[in-house]
């Protein structure tokens, strides 16, 4: 029986987990990896999972003295961790670690494009790691006994692990039990690259017979209540906006003369998504109140420069539904001096691993 | 013609005018005159021809030597009653009201009361003159002691009422202990001794004509009236025992009066983290402990965030608090045991009530005989917090949907007779209920699943019947019987955890006293408990497991089932009293769990011995015994757990004295040792989901607890508590040792409170506690489902923080009017706003961490009134 106790720290928690000292995840400092798609979320048995990642180096050493861009990440996938024991991550990296070290201690970047002999390991900017067949077939009698008893259907579970350096990738002695042994050194000095310059993640994929899921779909995004970027530069672009890099029109505003950020003016961006096109129900979870839950949906904001208000927004809740309709997405702020062309990435996430993304693109004065 | 022999009827010596010690904080350190020598009026002659009875009520006027200076009749009863007591009353002699120990002069008010009563006798025929009579008249004097101590016990009221019929005298103990009544007419008497604090006393004395009867009487402390016993096991099966007395429960700075949250301060607690209102007893886990109301098992006893518990401190009658080494009649946990007793409603006839109300909730409570219901009592209470008043906009500032804010309330109704002298049945409904619901519309980025619909309800309610019957003058029945249901009802996003049980319990013991100095206890303790559960959530990660990474990232588990847990128990233990002051108590207790059909025997043995009777008094105390405790349901679950594993086990020892070191002050000084051995732990299984659970974990906890108190007088009462200790567990043999959780190295705490005068009561309290202990993160790595960091978890539990310490004042302004009473305080909460540290927060990649600091300073305002 668990205790209430056990249970009200964690509700204070969640209530008081808005707003602290730290600089918000959403403000981009450092090389940061935003979001890692599976084409296919709930990949079946036997088939393929076609990954990639959305990162952005916003690292000060990504930068030479002129605000020139001086360095291209190395990216690497590692896979091939399956029903890892108690399904959890760490439980792979014995695996892994093998796995690496066969590669040689010092792999350095392949030529782009090579493809490792061993197919699970990858320095492309892409990755596919081939499902087995028997992924669920693998697991224990007794474990797949459990889920019989629970009334959920049976998956596999794979772990896809990927990293991205500023340097180059080296294996080092793993120093905790759920930290990976890898390490990002300077290609030129050697030295050991902090976590400025270097992100580790991990992708759980669960494998069913028969349940699917997609990945949510983003129809557009709102600045200030209107669609935005939708227009090409090559139509002209409508006052108080100009063309911006990616051959878009793209919105103009000034950088906040303000000395406090609270008191800078205000931007309203949402991205735009329809109910009927991205609601699923949680088929994997049995009925609660004799309803099947509906799928988790919510939105992570990242920006380049300027400030955000929210992080995050919730967009569809399992028992609520859709919480979309009046919300209003994030509110930016640009940042107190002119910084160009600035980007705000919206990532949209399901609670059963699919993903999706778009940016608004800003040019602050 | 008949002669009307004469009783001296009810004497009540009621209060001081100027004031009374007890009960008015604002003449702190006066002490009211004692009636030392009592004379019998003569019944006048007109209301003895007309068989009538009168109460006059006299104003005495009483000088600092203890004679009667001045008789005033405030309200006369005529028939020449007036006259009479006015007569008697001037040959009374006290011994004088005292202020801070000087003698002084006094007015009182003072009640005589002539009874009329017929007699067969002498005087029926001859006609003797009541000047005749006084010369055959006898003398009963008495000493009151402390148990076994034999220290005198001043203020102890003392009713002498004649066995045939007619009202008592009443008198009170004087600071040797003694009192007396000279002018007695011979005969059997009833002799009622009571002191707050104490049990009661009640035999009948013979007294002859013309001689002088001494007697000594023992009250053994106990569980009655306004003394509430905090720490030891119940007498007589205690290895400790210590006594707060009510007047200290309602007035510990930083409780808000609250009884069961003043357990906090007492040495071998830990002090809980943050706003969880936990129990930590001597190095053990929360759930390692258990607590009882009446007898009876309740999953919880704080509301929300401890800010109060669920039963109102005026309805404790007692509060059994065992740290360890505790009597066979408890089990199923290695840690401690509460077990809070509820007092028996007010037997005068008249209802009571008390509303009070502060900040944070406002309760009623009323007591009295039950209408329509001869020789029923009840006594019922209600209380409702309105945390949602202020919490609700607050939460919807925040950005978060508010469906129910957050609110508790619970209730209590018990009502009481007496079938028999002998027996006593009793039948209580009380429960509790915390619930909030909330839509989170920007949930963390930290775990975003953790957003959406959050709702939390707990709850309880209890029906039970408690039966006593002295069934013998040697065999004793004690029974209490209870059928409730618990509620646990949590969801956030896509995850729930939904469990319901109806809990019957029975505990049944009959007590067998074959000699004097031996008693035999054996009885059953049965639990059986339905339970429906519903629950999606992933496998949480076990204390000083590393992260396992955001919810939404981890597989969640399903279970949805009914069953039932039956532990049924017996014990039998024997109290024996080998030499003068010596105890010996062993027992054995067999405990059977039906969900991993196992058996546990556990012996026990606990021994006292007092080696100085006389003051300064001093006691040695020692026991040893087996504790076991069955697995918890989710570790035997097939899903969550592992079916089959066993009790964990714990063997207790402890040793100690208790030293007397003046009249007011005591030291004790206990030494503990527990050793754990079975304990559960688990690791992930090699190929799949889930985890397998064994008994291979163990460790330790070993520590020191002192305590040195003032115990309460007129003005003052405080203590020092101080704790040393350090629990450890080992998850597997061949692991490295690592301090538990819950590991507090030192927790010394500090109390006091002081009465002003003229109402105003003064407290505070000081605490000083070994920070707790954190597993750090030395890293994160990104979660692509979650979109955010999972935290690379260090050694677990390696992590000491910065030591607590925190200043809490109280102030108390009371008004005693005729019929009620007024009272206001004010509890400031963190006076000097320390930033106590009590968790690290991290940044979202846990590369950059700060201190989480617990609450600030927080005054809070209440008034409450008594009937």
């Amino acid at each position: 029986m668990l205790r209430r106790a056990s249970l009200l720290p964690l509700s204070f928690a969640i209530l008081t987990s808005c707003g602290n000292a730290f600089e918000p995840a959403s403000s981009i400092q450092s090389l940061r990896i935003l979001a890692v798609r599976n084409e296919e979320p709930y990949t079946p048995p036997g088939g393929t999972a076609s990954l990639s990642l959305l990162y952005f180096d916003g690292s000060r050493r990504a930068f030479d003295a002129q605000g020139n861009r001086k360095r291209k990440p190395q990216i690497l996938w590692l896979g091939g961790c399956f029903n890892p024991p108690g399904d959890l991550y760490y439980g792979c990296f014995p695996i892994l670690a093998q796995l690496f070290a066969s590669r040689g201690q010092s792999p350095g970047a392949p030529p782009p494009g090579e493809v490792n002999p061993l197919e699970y390991i990858s320095f492309n900017e892409t990755f596919q790691l081939k499902i087995p067949k028997d992924i669920i077939a693998r697991r224990p009698p007794e474990e797949l006994d459990v889920f019989q008893t629970q009334g959920i259907p049976p998956y596999g579970l794979s772990y896809v692990f990927f990293a991205v350096c500023g340097g180059e990738i080296r294996p080092v002695p793993s120093e905790t039990p759920s930290g990976l042994p890898l390490g990002c050194f300077d290609k030129e000095t050697n030295e050991r690259l902090g976590e400025d310059d270097f992100v580790i993640g991990y992708l759980p994929i669960y494998s069913f017979e028969k349940i699917t899921n997609k990945n949510p779909v983003i129809e557009g995004v709102q600045f200030e209540g209107v669609p935005a970027m939708n227009r090409p530069c090559t139509e002209g672009c409508a006052q108080g906006s100009r063309c911006g890099s990616q051959g878009v029109c793209i919105p103009v505003i000034p950088h906040c003369t303000e000395r406090k950020v609270d008191d800078c003016p205000t931007y309203k961006i949402k991205p735009v998504l329809m109910q009927e096109k991205n609601v699923e129900k949680d088929e994997a979870a049995p009925p609660f109140n004799g309803r099947i839950p509906d799928e988790v949906i919510w939105a992570s904001f990242y920006a380049s420069d300027g400030t955000l208000k929210n992080d995050t927004a919730l967009i569809n809740d399992a028992n609520k539904g859709w919480v979309f309709h009046d919300a209003e997405g994030t509110r930016w702020s640009a940042p107190n001096a002119t910084a160009g062309e600035s980007r705000v990435w919206i990532v949209v996430r399901d609670n059963r691993g699919g993903t999706t993304w778009t940016w608004q693109d800003i040019y602050v004065e | 013609m008949r002669f009307y022999s004469l009783t001296i009827a009810t004497i009540a010596l009621v209060v001081l005018v100027a004031a009374r010690a007890e009960g008015q904080p604002g003449q702190a350190g006066l002490q009211p005159p004692v009636l030392q020598q009592f004379v019998e009026a003569d019944y006048p002659p007109e209301a003895k021809e007309k068989k009538l009875e009168g109460v006059v009520i006299l104003q005495l006027e009483i000088s600092a030597e203890g004679k009667v200076t001045r008789v005033t009749v405030v309200n006369p009863a005529g028939h020449g009653f007036d006259e009479a007591a006015v007569e008697a009353a001037k040959k009374f002699v006290f011994q004088p009201a005292l202020r801070d120990g000087k003698p002084i002069a006094s007015k009182i008010p003072f009640k005589y009361t002539f009874s009329w009563k017929p007699t067969e006798g002498p005087g029926d025929k001859q006609g003797d003159k009541p000047v005749e009579q006084k010369a055959k008249r006898a003398i009963l004097r008495g000493e009151v002691q402390i148990g076994n101590s034999r220290e005198p016990l001043q203020g102890a009221r003392v009713r002498v009422t004649p066995t045939g019929g007619g009202a008592g005298v009443e008198l009170t103990t004087n600071t040797n202990g003694t009192w007396e009544l000279s002018e007695l007419a011979p005969g059997k008497y009833r002799v009622e001794v009571e002191a707050p604090g104490y049990q009661s006393l009640e035999v009948v004395e013979e007294v002859e004509t013309g001689q002088a009867t001494e007697v000594i009487y023992r009250l053994q402390a106990a569980n009655q009236g306004f003394e509430v016993v905090i720490k030891g096991e119940r007498p007589p099966r205690e290895v400790t025992k210590r006594t707060i007395e009510q007047r200290e429960l309602s007035r510990i700075p930083g409780t808000n009066g609250d009884a069961l949250r003043a357990l906090q301060n007492l040495p071998g607690v830990a002090r809980p983290p943050g706003l969880a209102g936990l129990l930590i007893v001597r190095g053990s886990a929360p759930q390692d402990t258990q607590i009882f109301v009446g007898g009876t098992l309740v999953p919880l006893v704080y509301h929300f965030g401890g800010l109060s518990s669920v039963i109102p401190t005026e309805m404790i009658e007692r509060l059994d608090f065992y740290p360890g080494n505790f009597s066979a009649q408890y089990g199923r946990v290695t840690g401690g045991i509460v077990d809070v007793g509820i007092r028996s409603p007010k037997s005068d006839g008249k209802y009571h009530g008390l509303i009070q109300a502060d900040f944070i909730d406002a309760r009623v409570m009323a007591e009295g005989p039950v209408p329509f219901l001869k020789n029923w009592m009840f006594i019922g209470g209600a209380r409702r917090s309105y945390v949602d008043v202020w919490l609700k906009p607050a939460l919807e500032a925040a950005g978060a949907g508010v469906t129910t804010a957050p609110v508790y309330y619970d209730y209590q109704l018990f009502l009481e007779t007496r079938p028999t002298n002998n027996s006593q049945v009793r039948i209580g409904l009380y429960g509790s209920d915390d619930r909030l619901e909330i839509l989170i519309k920007n949930p963390a980025a930290q775990d975003p699943t953790l957003g959406g619909d959050l709702g939390l309800r707990t709850g309880f309610w209890r029906l039970q019947a408690e039966y006593k019957h002295q069934l013998t003058d040697r065999l004793r029945l004690n029974s209490v019987l209870a059928y409730g249901y618990n509620t646990i009802n949590f969801n956030v996003g896509a995850l729930y955890f939904k469990l319901d049980t109806h809990p019957v319990t029975n505990r049944l013991e009959f007590s067998y006293k074959p000699d004097k100095r031996v008693t035999l206890n054996v009885g059953q303790d049965i639990l059986y408990n339905p339970y429906d559960i519903d629950l999606r959530a992933p496998q949480p990660p076990r204390p000083g497991e590393p992260d396992s990474g955001p919810f939404v990232t981890r597989p969640p588990r399903v279970v949805k089932e009914s069953g039932s847990l039956y532990q049924p128990a017996a014990f039998a233990e024997a109290e024996i009293l080998p030499t003068e002051g010596g105890r010996l108590v062993p027992g054995v207790r067999l405990d059977y769990n039906k969900v991993n059909q196992s058996w546990d025997f556990s012996p026990r043995f606990n021994a006292r011995q007092i080696v100085r009777p006389q003051f300064p008094k001093t006691t040695l105390k020692g026991g040893i015994g087996v504790f076991q405790q069955p697995p918890q349901p989710q570790e035997t679950n097939p899903v969550f757990g592992t079916p089959g594993i066993r009790s964990s086990r714990s063997i207790h020892y402890t040793f100690g004295t208790e030293q007397q070191i003046t009249r007011q002050v005591d030291l004790s000084v206990e030494g503990f040792y527990k050793q754990l051995d079975n304990l559960v732990s688990r690791s992930p299984n090699i190929n799949g989901t889930g985890f397998t659970y064994s008994n291979q974990g163990s460790g330790y906890v070993v520590g020191g607890e002192f305590l040195l108190r003032y115990r309460p007088d007129a003005r003052f009462f405080g203590w020092l508590a101080y704790t040393l200790s350090r629990s450890t567990r080992r998850a597997r043999p061949g692991e490295p040792l690592n301090l538990f959780q819950y590991d507090q190295t030192h927790i010394l705490t500090t109390l006091g409170s002081y009465r002003l005068g003229r109402g105003w009561e003064f407290g505070a309290r000081f605490r000083v506690v070994s920070g707790p202990l954190d597993t750090p993160c030395v890293g994160g790595i990104y979660s692509g489902a979650a979109g955010s960091y999972a935290c690379i978890s260090g050694a677990p539990f390696s992590e000491r923080l910065p030591t607590f310490h925190q200043l809490d004042l109280r102030v108390d302004k009371r008004w005693d009017f005729q019929t009620w009473k007024l009272s206001l305080y004010l509890d400031i909460l963190n006076v000097y706003n320390r930033g106590n540290v009590e968790s690290l927060d991290y940044n979202y990649n846990f590369t950059k961490r700060i201190y989480q600091t617990g609450l600030p300073i927080i005054p809070s305002l209440g008034i409450r009134g008594e009937m």
